[in-house]
């Protein structure tokens, strides 16, 4: 063993198999340490290599069309981020990192809003979000439209189908954020996915419109505090974003979310404090995930279902206090961010 | 494929589909499961091509990293649901595999890998049971090593060095001139 260095620790950190304290120690260590990073990497690639010993099995046929679909959506995808990200900058000239003053980080708590009114909310604001902002561009389309306009309709397009495809599931799920820790008071940010599909929808509402050329990054937490960006989008006039997510792993139940203002759509790691950070999870566990009917306006307690079929890791959990009766009506304030209501975030 | 080259992603998953879908399944015992991590895989590798270009290592090795790091996931959750007591038909052990379900097995289904997995295969028969479980509970259950000691009843410190001395075995068998992972 060298002193200094985490020698003991790299063979069980490279497979996975030190404690969480450990880990992250020595991944705090491994970034100012060439030399254990350089060792890491050499276990890391010699463990990459045990997978080679399992017998072969091959894989199920549709599973190809699935990987290769997603990712000619990612094409479309891809292309509109660059193009949004470039659409409002000054021709040529790429701006500079504003001299932002020190954020006030505070914790919030989140409004107790009702649980079906926040999927009300959810819904009018996602089809607001995509339609409108389809519309009115749709207006501008000509025969001389670029082929970045072009690729900017097929992306609303395939974020329109996804949406269609998440209303008319019968196990869309909102999943509960906690400990939310924001930027500004009144932003809220939902998780909403459905089983059986890798996509998530995450949704912004008044959240400020990011300064010139600026996008806001979504990323998840990965093990030792290190970020990984799942997703890019800008706001509309009233504050509102999403941004589709095809998670490259089942996002946990206590997974955490972030998110940042950069200058690029792309980049490695946050490069801004994070303006928002949540963590999934609800307050008391519960082994069975309940159902929400996509369209329903009200849903009458006990709901409840086994979902068999559903990821376990999606697992919702709705405090009673927040499930409301048939009876309940949805306030209207519990809609923020919606044209006409209260709560928008107009800059 | 940093490029966003869909030929590219395809060369790619036709050559590591059936490795990392076998590796998926290895971890987490259902067919379903191990195909939505190897979307998932491919997908976020898609989606950050540009910068899995410019990690070190190979695209094998991201690859592989992360169905490894969703299986233990998996498996963590599963035994977590395990200890609370949750209904365990709701979450299968990861460990429990049906064979009788499993999809057919194949052989040399890439001659290129070929030359590595004997190697490896060899290198992993030549090991004493109790290093060989080790790795097994390690790499492919999800264990740490703090509880891979009373598992297979060996001192934390033999644990700690049957991981280390295997892992510097691997890495000296695959420094040979044919046991180059990907040239991607």
């Amino acid at each position: 063993v060298t002193e200094g260095h985490e020698d003991d620790s790299i063979a069980a950190y490279a497979l996975g198999a030190l404690d969480l304290e450990t880990a992250e120690r020595v991944h705090a260590h491994l970034s100012n340490c060439p030399r254990c990073r350089a060792l890491t990497l050499r276990a890391l690639h010699a463990a990459c290599a045990l997978p080679f010993s399992l017998p072969l099995y091959v894989a199920p046929a549709e599973l190809k069309s699935r990987v290769l679909g997603a990712a000619k959506a990612g094409v479309v995808d891809r292309a509109v981020t660059a193009e949004a990200s470039t659409a409002t900058v000054v021709p040529t000239k790429v701006p500079a990192l504003p001299q932002e003053p020190a954020r006030q980080f505070r914790t919030t708590v989140p409004r107790q809003v009702p649980w079906i009114a926040g999927a009300t909310g959810w819904i009018v604001a996602a089809v607001a979000i995509v339609y409108s902002h389809g519309l009115s561009d749709r207006v501008r389309v000509t025969k001389e439209s670029s082929a970045q306009d072009i690729a900017r309709y097929k992306g609303q397009l395939s974020q329109a189908a996804t949406l269609r495809a998440f209303l008319t599931s019968p196990d869309l799920r909102i999943l509960p954020l906690k400990n939310w820790v924001s930027a500004t008071s009144n932003t809220r940010v939902e998780l909403i996915t459905r089983a059986r599909s890798s996509q998530e929808i995450i949704l912004a509402q008044n959240l400020a419109r990011p300064p010139s050329g600026e996008v806001y990054v979504v990323w998840i937490k990965v093990e030792n505090h290190r970020y990984q960006r799942v997703g890019t989008f800008t706001t509309g006039p009233h504050g509102q974003g999403l941004t589709i997510v095809n998670a490259a792993f089942p996002l946990e139940g206590s997974s955490t979310l972030g998110i940042s203002e950069e200058p690029t759509p792309a980049p490695d790691a946050p490069t801004t404090p994070m303006l928002l950070t949540v963590t999934l999870g609800g307050a008391a566990p519960t082994p069975k995930p309940t159902a929400l009917p996509a369209t329903a306006t009200a849903v009458p307690t006990g709901t409840a279902r086994p979902t068999a079929t559903a990821r376990p890791t999606k697992t919702m959990t709705v405090p009673a206090t927040r499930v409301p009766t048939a009876n309940t009506s949805v306030p209207k304030t519990a809609v923020p961010g919606i044209p006409g209501l209260p709560g928008s975030v107009v800059r | 494929m940093a490029a966003g080259d869909l030929d590219a992603l395809e060369k790619l998953y036709d050559r590591y589909a059936h490795l990392l879908f076998s590796f998926a399944l290895r971890m987490v015992g259902e067919s379903a499961v191990a195909c939505t991590i190897v979307e998932h895989t491919f997908a976020g590798t898609w989606r950050m091509a540009a910068e899995v270009a410019e990690q070190r290592g190979t695209v094998g090795d991201w690859l592989i990293s992360h169905v490894h790091t969703a299986g233990i996931a998996r498996a963590h959750q599963q035994r977590a649901g395990q200890d609370t007591g949750a209904d365990a038909t709701d979450q299968p052990v990861a460990r429990a595999v049906d064979i009788s379900r499993l999809p057919w097995p194949v052989q040399d289904i890439d001659p290129e890998f070929n030359a590595l997995r004997t190697r490896v295969k060899e290198l992993l028969r030549g090991l004493s049971h109790h290093r060989r479980q080790a790795v097994d509970l390690a790499y492919f259950q999800g264990y740490s090593q703090e509880e891979i000691s009373p598992l297979i009843q060996e001192p934390l410190l033999t644990v700690k060095r049957d991981l280390t001395g295997t892992l510097v075995a691997l890495s000296r068998a695959l420094e040979g001139p044919s046991a180059e992972q990907t040239g991607d």
